[in-house]
């Protein structure tokens, strides 16, 4: 590699992590807990479960269900409704104050077998709420989300100069070799390019699949606008469809499940939410399989009559959405995949604070070496420092 | 050392990575067991490495 090359990727790679760091320790260590939300909620006693009844206990119609989530909270309109996904017992109804999308919403919990309130936990607070937000969108809403997106670009950009970096930081050295006999500034950057070449594969897919997340809210507007807008021509000038105006439920659910036997239903947007068209109850099924459970097929049910307006797999760009989401989260490969997951977020901890304090010494000898030019020797690429 | 003898083993490490973080999303049994090694082996090397003195 040219001095002037060297050179040139040394200093992207400065200032794509300099300038990310602060954020990405934010997100290393705010992203820890959100890897182990579902056993952290268990000790809190948040996660709700429906209690044991004989495995063929019929359920009342999704009708009985949405009023009475609608009672508790009269003054809000149901956003989405959702069966829980390892139990569909379990009903999950959210409600927030107009359909926009929105932080103030509330949550209502019911069983499907008896209609009743299980709980009403509410998922805008405590702890993990904390840390959701400032790993989404810093309290900051979509200004915040595509900031942290921008910060996972730098990340990219430093993952990528930093691999081209590792060459001429290596030629003399094995693979794994930390000087361990040299100044801390020497084993250090020796941790660093160990530590970062090894998690290289995991990090930028979990950066870049979070960078991708940030322009969900985006890439659903997009999809709205343009796959939406034809279906829409005939309702033209309407409000969203009023709740008294709407057919049954249930009867909506059953001829959206009829559009694609052998799927099951991942959630429920009313009309008027981001999910789904002002005139139209949107059911998203899923597949069965590991991977088509992640693929989700739109089937929007017109709101007044409960027949099926249309039913087309989602573009290309939110299926990649949602495959992206599992890659970000890892939540695919039960328990052993999380906590691998945890201590490959604490590697990348090291990888950065290691990054910083070597940038930090960096700049300390240089300016001890302007100020007695003879002693010391800058830690060149070949690894030959004194 | 050649730019091979740099990389190679940071690409196997890389390889195994990505198949495992793959077939994960694939398949809920052996793909599973595949995403554990793939994502276990950068855990272990970074332990090995990071951690090991020289002999005395």
């Amino acid at each position: 590699m040219s001095p002037r090359s060297l050179r040139t990727w040394s200093w992207v790679h400065t200032w794509s992590s300099l300038i990310s760091t602060v954020f990405l320790l934010l997100l290393c260590i705010t992203g820890l807990p959100l890897i182990f939300h579902h056993e952290i909620g268990h000790m809190l006693g948040t996660e709700v479960e429906a209690p044991a009844m004989a495995a063929d206990t019929p359920k009342v119609p999704l009708d009985r269900l949405l009023t009475t989530a609608q009672a508790q909270h009269p003054d809000r309109v149901v956003q989405f409704a959702s069966p829980d996904e390892d139990d569909d017992n379990l009903w999950f109804f959210t409600l927030t104050p107009t359909p926009a999308p929105t932080d103030d919403f509330r949550s209502v919990v019911l069983d499907a077998r008896t209609g009743e309130v299980l709980a009403q936990p509410r998922f805008d607070q405590g702890f993990m709420w904390v840390m959701f937000k400032l790993h989404v969108d810093l309290f900051a809403g979509l200004p915040g989300k595509l900031f942290l997106g921008l910060m996972g670009l730098l990340m990219l950009a430093a993952i990528v100069s930093g691999t081209v970096l590792y060459a001429p930081f290596m030629r003399k050295l094995r693979f794994g070799e930390v000087r361990r006999d040299r100044s801390p500034r020497v084993k250090w950057l020796d941790l660093h390019n160990l530590l970062g070449v090894v998690t290289l594969v995991w990090a930028f897919v979990v950066g870049g699949t979070g960078m991708i997340n940030t322009w969900a809210d985006l890439l659903i507007k997009y999809w709205q606008y343009t796959e939406l807008s034809s279906l829409l021509a005939p309702y033209q000038g309407q409000p969203v469809t009023p709740v008294a105006e709407r057919a049954p439920l249930q009867r909506a659910h059953d001829a959206a499940l009829a559009e694609a036997p052998g799927m099951k239903l991942s959630f429920v947007a009313f009309p008027g939410t981001a999910y789904s068209s002002p005139h139209h109850t949107t059911f998203f099924l899923r597949g069965n399989e590991p991977l088509t459970a992640r693929l989700l097929l739109p089937v929007l049910v017109d709101a007044k009559t409960a027949e099926v307006s249309a039913a087309a797999p989602l573009p290309w760009y939110l299926t990649a959405l949602l495959v992206s989401q599992p890659l970000h989260f890892g939540d695919y490969g039960g328990r052993p995949m999380q906590i691998l997951w945890a201590v490959l977020d604490v590697i990348t901890i090291i990888v950065l604070g290691s990054g910083l304090y070597l940038w930090i010494a960096r700049r300390r000898q240089a300016r001890a070496q302007r100020q007695a030019p003879a002693t010391g020797g800058a830690l060149s690429p070949a690894g030959e420092a004194p | 050392m050649s730019l091979w003898q740099i990389f190679r083993w940071p690409l196997v490490v890389g390889l195994l990575c990505l198949i495992g973080l793959i077939t994960g999303l694939v398949s809920d049994d052996w793909g599973d067991h595949l995403a554990a090694i793939g994502l276990g082996l950068p855990v272990l090397l970074s332990a090995w490495f990071g951690w090991r003195r020289p002999r005395a």
